[in-house]
């Protein structure tokens, strides 16, 4: 009973958050992108979070930052989870040392934690939303594969798949035949890395990489904590806050939905 | 010697990777094209861009470039900072301390109020422990920066208990023992936050794997033959368990690494933390590079040392 609720509020968020991300043009009362207002105001009717140090309103920016941190964290899930898989798989198919190289690649991934080497691929790379979703999907796959692999290793053995591989299927042609199995457990990784994602596009941004246009949560947090009187004359109330509260909620949200997927 | 091995091989495979990413990425100094060069040139003091050159010799045959980086590295010379102009393996040479010191006192902490806790919780098996566990993951998987941020706000500027960045007070210390004090009243905060981050993954750990050796039909034997409780958690439960928890700690050890990074640069503790948001900010590759290689070999060398204990505590791994 009580699972169901937690369950169903955690999508009744996502739901919303998505939702908001997809039309926020309609809630939002200014264009993020104008900064003609004075800046430093107070939360008034005008303006229901104040405006920042550039005279941006920093509620349509937060709106307009669900669309960017909600698009970044789901491509980048996307990409990651798919090249996972198929490691994962390509592990399973072949077996010999190919298996024992992808392995030693996730354990790597391990040892030097994901978000360094992330963090040293996004900063030599140019400040662009499409380089902060190929860096972090092209660095987060290793636990993925780590978990499909165990799971490919034992569907790999049913007989419908050794029929297919004596038929001399093609790799494409195993992971076809797979996919009904190994669907829920990459469903599962899939609502994982989501929240893994939208963690590192955070951590990213508050880094200082990343595209600087792109008005992730993350980086109003960053450009908060770079105005110089954020703590002390207490403009963090809905400065700072806000975002801080939204990628708490999003990451909260999706980590309850996927223990809830685990569990089943 | 098959550890050893292992090592070795996955230091190389790091060398490797620090190796190949610069100069497979489009837009850093690295992916060779001549106009990217000369920007730099004309960005970066003469000195600096010299010594930049004659370490990475972006005009040579690949080949050579990765046979000079292998000699470098050999060598620990991790090349020169673009930003502070020193060489890097000096750099951090001067700020790992601080954050093996903050590593080592969270772990140390993490495990010791984890494990009793885990042991303890899969002991009773009430549905408290579900509960705490629950609310446990929730926490776990809030960014460590944002934590630290709230945490910074409320007790550094709302109630003002803790000074809020650095490590020490510059200049007022005149002795040790003041000095010392200092260093505790800087340093509670972080390692407060990262024994909150790293605490649930330990006490997740224990508790599982406590909840399956409780079942082992020996506990349950030595509950027959009257063996006080104590005497069952102890010698029976935990030191069942003690290999399987050690063998995950590993990663524990590893990811705690992260977490320190993240709460140094909020609380602007001079450690590693701090030198890669520099790095990162100016785009110093040199250092990005030696803190990543250092990371690296920091990450093989504790699992090195985790896999000689597990196979101590039990030969069978």
């Amino acid at each position: 009973m009580n699972k169901k609720i937690t369950n169903k509020t955690a999508w009744a968020v996502i739901m919303s958050m998505v939702f908001v991300g997809v039309f926020y043009p309609l809630f939002s009362p200014y264009n993020a992108a104008d900064f003609s207002f004075q800046p430093l105001m107070s939360p008034s009717q005008a303006h229901p979070l104040g405006t920042d140090e550039m005279g941006h309103d920093i509620f349509s920016t937060l709106l307009a930052g669900f669309r960017v941190t909600l698009g970044i964290a789901l491509a980048a899930a996307v990409i990651s989870t798919f090249i996972g898989t198929v490691m994962a798989v390509i592990c399973a198919y072949h077996k010999n040392w190919v298996d024992s190289l992808i392995v030693k690649l996730t354990e790597l991934f391990i040892i030097v934690p994901e978000i360094v080497v992330l963090l040293f691929f996004a900063a030599l790379s140019k400040p662009e939303v499409y380089n902060t979703i190929f860096a972090i999907a092209f660095f987060s796959w290793s636990k993925v594969a780590r978990i499909i692999r165990a799971k490919s290793i034992t569907v790999i053995e049913k007989e419908k798949i050794q029929y297919t591989l004596l038929l001399k299927g093609s790799l494409r042609d195993v992971l076809v035949k797979m996919w009904r199995e190994l669907y829920p457990a990459v469903a599962t990784m899939f609502i994982f890395q989501c929240s893994k994602a939208a963690v590192y596009e955070s951590t990213l941004a508050f880094f200082g990489i990343g595209d600087p246009l792109a008005k992730t949560w993350g980086r109003m947090i960053r450009t908060a904590l770079n105005y110089e009187g954020i703590f002390t004359d207490g403009t963090y109330l809905w400065y700072l806050l806000p975002p801080v509260a939204c990628i708490c909620i999003f990451v909260v949200a999706v980590s309850v939905l996927a223990f809830d997927f685990e569990r089943e | 010697m098959k550890r050893v091995l292992k090592s070795l091989l996955y230091v190389s495979l790091i060398a490797l990777l620090s190796f190949a990413l610069p100069r497979l990425i489009p837009g850093s100094p690295l992916f060779i094209s001549d106009s990217d060069l000369h920007v730099l040139n004309s960005a970066l003091p003469a000195e600096t861009f010299n010594s930049f050159k004659e370490y990475y010799a972006p005009d040579k045959p690949v080949i050579e470039q990765l046979a000079i980086y292998i000699r470098n590295l050999i060598h620990f010379d991790l090349g020169s900072s673009f930003y502070y102009k020193m060489p890097v393996a000096e750099i951090i040479a001067g700020r790992i301390g601080w954050t093996l010191f903050l590593s080592f006192v969270s772990i140390s902490i993490s495990s010791l109020l984890g494990i009793p806790m885990g042991l303890n919780t899969a002991r009773s098996g009430g549905k408290m422990g579900k509960y705490l566990l629950s609310f446990l993951m929730a926490l776990q998987s809030i960014p460590v920066f944002v934590l630290a941020i709230v945490f910074q706000l409320l007790f550094c500027f709302e109630f003002h208990l803790f000074p809020s960045s650095g490590a020490y007070t510059l200049g007022i210390n005149v002795n040790a023992v003041d000095f010392s004090i200092d260093i505790i009243k800087h340093s509670v905060l972080p390692i407060i936050i990262l024994v909150l981050v790293e605490l649930p993954p330990i006490f997740t750990l224990t508790y599982n794997v406590c909840s399956r050796t409780k079942e082992e039909p020996y506990v349950e034997m030595a509950h027959y033959y009257n063996i006080s409780d104590s005497l069952i958690k102890f010698k029976y439960v935990l030191k069942n368990s003690l290999p399987e928890i050690l063998s995950k700690m590993n990663i524990q050890f590893l990811y705690a690494i992260s977490g320190i990074l993240f709460v140094e640069v909020v609380f602007s503790y001079p450690g590693g933390g701090t030198l890669l948001k520099v790095a990162a900010s100016s785009r110093d590759y040199p250092l990005l590079q030696g803190i990543l290689l250092v990371t690296g070999f920091y990450g093989v060398t504790v699992n090195f040392i985790f896999e000689m204990i597990i196979k101590k505590v039990n030969p069978r791994f």
